[in-house]
């Protein structure tokens, strides 16, 4: 006899294994042998092949599906069934069996040889009770908060509806308005617009006109360097606070020095140390000395503030106003004096004509009555006109927005499905994370504030929910994207992903740049807490 | 791990990003200038002749070496010594120094390269004339030793053949202390008393202009230099080699181009010079992370190799020359210390270098794993939401790394615990299924008091001081201002493994939020200084003893990661393996852990040269390597990572890292198919680590590579010297030839022998056409090859980590050569303790031999597995050993034989029964599956297959 087979005997033996052990409920009627003659077998469930029943879960891999090892590790990419009972089946991949370790998923401990694992079934099956209480719990509260917000929304489509409603009735007024007006305005302009023509070749109003011209280019240039500055600026105060400090890169430092020279800021590191205190006084001076202004020039503030309207100016206006400043105090209006060329037979009628029109201007307030020539009147009435159709135009996109919004309301791609979204509208959530604050405006704008000042960073506007899941569905909602955030200097444009889960409050949780510039925000929302019911079945199975 | 300035990479091709203007050329080093102007005078002038002799000693004929006075004819009164010796195994080692000279050259190189003393040679016959002395040794006593007096030459005879000769140029030159002083004396005096044509009697020699003897300007910074000129110039010629291999580390050929003359591949010698090179080039002969000064030189005939043991700044200049190769070795600074390795086989001059530098130590078994790595996970939730996904997936991984942003304002050791709340935990939910965390520990302490480990190191006064020798060197790093603890200072030992500790001791600060598993990741130990000259320290800083950072600057690393390495293994008693990655490294860091190539790019150059560097770090002793898996920069191509996975995977060291600018990528991320493709490769290297670990034994044992290269497995094929884009694995047989290049669809892999050659995967077998076997290539294969005559132990069966395979049943493939024969071996142990040392191992041989029948066939084939350890008695060896025990239960569950002629009549279990078998043969080649033997591997058994 020699030795090796006495040890081979004592080779642990997985031929004593159920042949269903690790076998799925929906698959152990499968398992089951053929007799051939005094030969048991076995096919494997692809068919490929016939194997000996007793190969069936012996630790050798037979089949090319791995049919035939449903309870071992030796056939790779298997799945096993641990049963649990007294607790919920699992499948845990075939590489988790017989690996020596206890899988959380198997409390049965059936994913081990016999002894290696104990069967914690009982008290994983409580643990799993009291954790689903509390979720449930925690659901039931959450979903008590988004019935809230889904009575907010049927508020705000009661609101939008009755808005819509007086919107439409005011609309029709404004038209009726706007009718009228615009007939007055264009039998008055018949009557001016020559006279205006004519005063329009005003060697003094074509100038106007160049200067007009010339200033609207200028605010146009102006604005797009302002713009390229804040962009250079904020290239370069990204630099400042991202870039490594070391020198190596001269290059580098030298930007930073000179950038913070140019904007009066501290030294990056001298504020790292702490004392930037005096900094802060330098930058103030800087400021200060920026602004001192040339007598009689407008400063930046002015120019924001007040060249839109001067280039607004209404210079049809300007130029009749500048007439009747410069022009004989005693011309004559066109329009009262017309009657002098009229036949007698229009008379009468001409004067009823005459008396709306002046009545009509100086309920407007415009009208001067005598005094008033005939171009200042219709451009009275013109203006009285324009002033009528901008309110409409108001009028009729309050109600085109309201329309929108009613629509939104109980889009699934919108607010969600019951409009449980509407209510966070805006709504800014934010999480301190030591050197910057993270902001997420729903449905708005993320961004990034860097705690010890300066600006901040747009991180993205929200421009979708989770694209891998489909409207309605509540994995859909489980994430928003915010994206074309602040474009960082060496990468993409800043961009966020938030994943929300289940909460009694709207809040963030965590906050990780897992790659440069893209973030991934964590939070929680009542929003997501669905009632218990609608998945009562699922939990079931 | 990188360097800063990372932006270039997206505005600029790559090519462009690398800075030379950052790092010397050799004309922009003074004493490289002078070295090399010194070789052209030597060829300009016909009556060149070293000025360099010797006294002829005074020996007896059997003592192993001499030591004697040295003459300059150039300076005279200026003393040298020369001391020749020989060791055991036929080393020959050659020092020489000034004697009583204004200053001491550094002489410590070898003691923290060198595993000790080498032994002394009984075995040499010395005998001396007028003209030269002459030591015949060796076994066969064909090894001459043979020292001209005058000029100085000495060289190596094998045979009666030349092997080596140091000075047969005459460029030997060791430049004397002096004071500035004294050399302007030299040129005053010379300049007005002697006649015009005598100007300076050394000027022949030396040269007459002092060229930056005294200080050196390189971009804005000055090295003082305040010891003056120092630099040592000497060529090493190996006649009759025509190959030279080693001295990494370079992103070059294996087999090593000219320098100089008319077959110069590059204008500049190879430089060693320890450097953080921000995303170097593919192909140049620039210094980069580590410095091993060992060169192989290799014909059919004959191995040698050279291992010059000095510490400074070197250049080498080769010139491929008719008949052999020339090679000049010009350094800054320290002895002449050089050894000569006889060789004559690879193997042998392996072995011959492991003797005196050490050999790598058997790894912790998990660190031969997949290594997942990235700059940065940025949070412990993070970590397990990468684990989870590789589980999700059952993608195998044993190790997850952490970059530098774990800690505080870069604070080494000090968590940043907005991100990382709860080090110990993260680190033990990863734990929980066997794997392990390798975290970044860098050489640069931030100069904050707030920061214990810089405090302590600033009391006990080890940090680095600047060339004033006074208080603390300051340079710039990933901190901004930092340090540098002087490792050469052992003052700084205790200190330093005291901080690994993951209790507290004496109060003093220690790692306690790290687990006693932790690996370590010692990067940036050129060292790296942002704002130093060509990113380093300044030369003339100062460290223990006094010595200038010139003197140690290639070890610096090295000290380093040893007492890392110290530190990790004595977390815990009896220590355990510890695991400590390098990037700076020099000869002997082997001994210390495992290195990788650096930052390199994301593209297929790079992948390519990343296989060659890995085996020339092998040729320097140091084969527990690898490159960053997709590249450290940019973002590859799905077909590119696939690719580089297989390049990893058959790397020592497999990790793949990526840069803080890159994409995720994770293998997770990949979509399919090249997701299942990656999959697939994780797992054939899991499934081979049986191959790997029993490779690392044998390298732990005599040196010889793990990844071998064509000279190494077959010395005397001429065609193979110069291939380098595929290796075998250690002793198994395995062949394998990574694709490097996009679109690939088939490889011609090189075989120079005639002999059977079977795909590993398609198990269908190849006999070399004109030296070639073509195989297909397309994204899904692998060109792996199994030699004839092989065994391949391997386990089949996925995990999550090596170390849940434990248990797991081996597969043998049984490849048999042309003879119907094969065989191989396999090594365990418990891969963690040094439970090996005391015999806790199971090491087994198999072997297949085949006998004739009756007919012209095979009659019958034995397959047979046999103890190893008991044959060469490791430690107290039993076969019953506590490891043996433990690993009881593992069984052979499979045996699939290749190459089998016919259908066999009966397989049976030796003393057992018939065993279940399939055979399928397929244009005569026939392959047996035999299942489940039914017995263990810790077991002699033996099948025996009968064909007729």
């Amino acid at each position: 006899m020699h030795p090796w087979l006495l040890l081979a005997l004592a080779l642990p033996s997985l031929a004593a294994l159920d042949k269903t052990h690790g076998v799925p409920p929906s698959l152990v009627s499968k398992y089951v042998p053929s007799t051939k003659g005094s030969r048991q077998t076995w096919t494997c469930l692809d068919g490929s092949k016939e194997i000996a029943w007793s190969a069936v879960n012996d630790d050798y891999c037979d089949c090319q599906d791995g049919s035939d090892e449903p309870g071992s590790s030796a056939c790779p990419n298997n799945k096993f069934y641990c049963r649990n009972e007294g607790h919920i089946g699992a499948t845990i991949q075939s590489s988790h069996v017989n690996d020596g370790l206890c899988e959380q998923e198997c409390c049965d401990g059936s994913d081990e040889l016999p002894g290696v694992c104990p069967n914690t079934c009982q008290e994983v099956g409580a643990e799993y009770k009291k954790k689903t209480e509390a979720e449930r719990k925690l659901r039931k509260t959450g979903s008590k908060i988004r019935s809230s917000y889904i009575a907010y929304a049927h508020k705000e489509k009661t609101r939008l509806e009755t808005l819509i409603a007086d919107l439409v009735k005011e609309i029709e007024t404004r038209e009726k308005e706007v009718e009228r007006l615009r007939d007055i305005a264009e039998r008055a302009e018949s009557l001016s617009a020559a006279e205006l023509e004519h005063k329009k070749q005003s060697p003094l109003y074509q100038s106007l006109l160049v200067h007009n011209t010339a200033l609207k280019s200028l605010q146009k240039e102006h604005k797009k360097h302002l713009e390229r500055e804040k962009a250079l600026g904020d290239i370069l105060t990204s630099l400042r606070t991202g870039y490594n400090p070391n020198y190596q890169d001269m290059a580098v430092l030298e930007a930073v020095r000179g950038w913070e020279a140019l904007a009066g800021l501290p030294h990056i590191n001298d504020v790292r140390k702490g004392d930037d205190g005096e900094a802060d006084a330098t930058a103030e001076k800087q400021k200060t000395e920026d602004d001192v202004e040339d007598e009689g020039l407008w400063n930046a503030a002015k120019i924001e503030k007040e060249l839109d309207q001067l280039i607004k100016t209404d210079h049809v206006t300007l130029l009749l106003e500048h007439d009747q400043l410069v022009g004989p105090a005693s011309a004559q209006s066109l329009l009262l004096d017309i009657s002098a060329y009229l036949p007698d037979a229009l008379l009468p009628s001409y004067y009823s004509f005459r008396d709306s029109v002046l009545s009509a201007l100086s309920v407007f307030g415009i009208g001067r009555g005598g005094t008033s020539d005939t171009s200042a009147e219709s451009n009275r009435a013109r203006v009285a006109l324009s002033d009528a159709e901008h309110s409409l135009k108001l009028t009729q996109d309050e109600q085109r927005t309201a329309n929108e919004d009613l629509m939104d309301l109980f889009d699934p791609d919108g607010f969600g499905p019951e409009g449980e979204w509407k209510k966070l509208d805006g709504t800014c959530l934010s999480k301190d994370t030591g050197e910057y604050t993270y902001e997420v405006c729903l449905f708005d704008e993320a961004r990034q504030i860097l705690n010890s000042g300066g600006s901040g960073f747009s991180l993205g506007k929200f421009s979708s929910w989770n694209k891998a899941a489909r409207p309605g569905e509540l994995e859909y909602y489980t994430r928003q994207h915010y994206t074309q955030g602040a474009k960082c200097w060496n990468g993409p444009h800043r961009s966020v992903e938030l994943v929300l889960t289940c909460g009694t409050e709207n809040t963030l949780l965590t906050v990780a740049e897992l790659e440069k510039c893209e973030y991934q925000i964590t939070g929680t929302s009542p929003a997501l807490c669905r009632p218990l019911e609608d998945e009562h079945t699922k939990d079931e199975l | 791990m990188r360097s800063p300035g990372t932006f270039l990479l997206l505005l600029l091709p790559a090519v462009l990003a690398f800075k030379p203007s950052d790092f010397k050329t050799c004309s922009q080093s003074g004493f490289c200038r002078r070295g090399r102007a010194l070789a052209e005078r030597s060829q300009e002038l016909s009556s060149w002749h070293s000025p360099y002799s010797i006294e002829p000693p005074e020996l007896s004929p059997h003592q192993p070496g001499f030591t004697t006075n040295v003459h300059s004819s150039v300076y005279p009164n200026v003393k040298f010594v020369l001391d020749v010796i020989i060791h055991e195994e036929g080393i020959v080692r050659v020092r020489m120094d000034e004697e009583n000279g204004l200053r001491k050259r550094y002489n410590e190189a070898t003691q923290w390269a060198l595993i000790g003393e080498p032994l002394l040679s009984d075995d040499v016959f010395w005998t001396v004339d007028s003209k030269k002395a002459k030591a015949v040794y060796g076994p066969k006593k064909d090894m001459e030793l043979v020292i001209d007096f005058n000029p100085l030459k000495i060289t190596l005879f094998r045979g009666g053949v030349e092997q080596v000769v140091l000075n047969g140029r005459g460029l030997l030159h060791m430049e004397h202390f002096r004071t500035k002083e004294d050399s302007k004396l030299v040129e005053h005096i010379e300049g007005e008393g002697q006649s015009v044509l005598q100007v300076n009697s050394a000027a022949w020699f030396e040269g007459d202009t002092q060229d930056a003897f005294w200080d050196e300007t390189f971009s804005s910074w000055t090295d003082t230099k305040p010891k003056g000129p120092e630099s040592l110039s000497l060529d090493i010629t190996f006649p009759n080699h025509a190959h030279v291999y080693g001295i990494p580390q370079h992103a070059t050929n294996l087999s090593l181009p000219s320098t100089t003359g008319p077959t110069a591949r590059y204008t500049d010698p190879f430089r060693l010079y320890n450097s953080d090179v921000f995303e170097y080039l593919a192909d140049s002969p620039t210094s980069l992370y580590g410095s091993i000064p060992l060169m192989h030189a290799h014909s059919a005939t004959s191995t040698v190799a050279v291992f010059n043991a000095i510490a400074s700044e070197t250049w080498i200049d080769i010139a491929h020359v008719k008949g052999g190769v020339e090679t000049h070795w010009i350094s800054e600074s320290g002895i002449l210390d050089v050894f000569l390795l006889p060789g004559p086989t690879p193997t042998d001059v392996f072995t011959q270098y492991a003797h005196l530098t050490g050999t790598a130590p058997l790894p912790a078994h998990w660190s031969l794993g997949y290594h997942q790595c990235r700059w940065n996970y940025v949070s412990s939730d993070d970590v397990r939401g990468v684990q989870d996904r590789f589980d999700e997936d059952d993608f195998p991984v044993d190790v997850f790394w952490l970059d530098i942003e774990y800690a505080e304002d870069h604070k080494y050791f000090m968590w940043n615990k907005k991100t990382f709340p709860d080090p110990v935990e993260m680190t033990k939910d990863v734990e929980a299924v066997e794997r392990k965390m390798v975290i970044i520990v860098d050489p640069h302490l931030k100069r904050s008091n707030d920061y214990p480990v810089y405090k302590r190191a600033s009391e006990l006064e080890v940090l680095v001081k600047p060339k004033n020798g006074e208080g603390e060197y300051e340079g710039w790093c990933w901190p901004g201002s930092s340090s540098w603890i002087d490792f050469f200072h052992p003052g700084s030992w205790d200190f330093w493994i005291s901080l690994f500790k993951t209790d507290t001791i004496d109060g003093q600060w220690s790692w306690t939020e790290s687990t006693n598993n932790v690996g370590i990741w010692n990067d940036m130990n050129e060292p790296s200084v942002f704002n130093g000259p060509e990113i380093t320290m300044p030369k003339d800083n100062i460290h223990y003893g006094g010595w200038e950072h010139r003197d140690v600057h290639n070890i610096n690393g090295m000290l380093f990661a040893n007492l890392t390495f110290q530190a990790a293994e004595a977390r815990t008693d009896p220590p355990r393996r510890p695991f400590v990655l390098t990037r700076a490294f020099y000869a002997g860091s082997q001994r210390f852990g495992a290195m990788w190539t650096g930052d390199n790019l994301g593209t297929w150059e790079h992948m390519a040269v990343g296989i060659k560097m890995v085996l020339a770090n092998g040729v320097g002793g140091m084969p527990f390597a690898g490159s960053d898996v997709g590249g450290f920069f940019g973002n590859p191509e799905p077909e590119m990572l696939v690719r580089w996975y297989v390049v990893g995977a058959f790397s020592p060291f497999f990790r793949a890292h990526a840069h803080i600018d890159t994409k995720r990528r994770e293998p997770y991320l990949l979509e399919e198919p090249y997701k299942s493709l990656v999959r697939d490769i994780l797992r054939l290297r899991y499934s081979m680590l049986p191959v790997w670990y029993t490779a690392f034994r044998e390298t732990s044992e005599n040196g010889v590579p793990i990844l071998r290269p064509q000279y190494i497995m077959f010395p005397e094929d001429e065609a193979g010297f110069g291939i380098d884009d595929q290796f075998y694995v250690g002793s198994s047989g395995l062949l394998v030839k990574p694709v490097t290049e996009k679109g690939v669809k088939e490889v011609s892999v090189y075989i120079a022998e005639d002999q059977v050659y079977y795909d590993y995967f398609t198990n269908q077998p190849h006999r070399p056409k004109n030296r070639q076997i073509t195989l297909p290539a397309n994204l899904d294969q692998i060109p792996l090859l199994i030699r004839g005559g092989s065994i391949i132990p391997t386990r089949e069966r996925p995990r999550r980590s090596s170390p849940l395979m434990k248990h797991d049943p081996f597969t043998l493939r049984i490849a048999l050569d042309t003879s119907g024969n094969a065989r191989g071996e396999v090594y365990l142990d418990d891969g963690e303790t040094y439970g090996y040392g005391r015999g806790d191992v199971v090491w087994r041989g198999f072997g297949a031999e085949s006998t004739k029948g009756k007919g012209k066939g095979t009659g019958t084939m034995r397959i047979s597995s046999v103890d190893l350890a008991v044959r060469t008695q490791v430690g107290a060896y039993d076969p019953k050993n506590e490891f043996a025990r433990s690993v009881g239960d593992v069984r052979v569950e499979k045996l699939v034989v290749l190459g089998l002629g016919k259908k066999p009549l009966s397989v049976i279990l030796e003393g057992g029964s018939e065993l279940e078998w399939e055979f399928a043969s397929k244009d005569g080649a026939g392959v047996l599956v035999i299942k489940d033997p039914a017995v263990r591997v810790v077991d002699d058994w033996a099948v025996v297959v009968k064909l007729e």
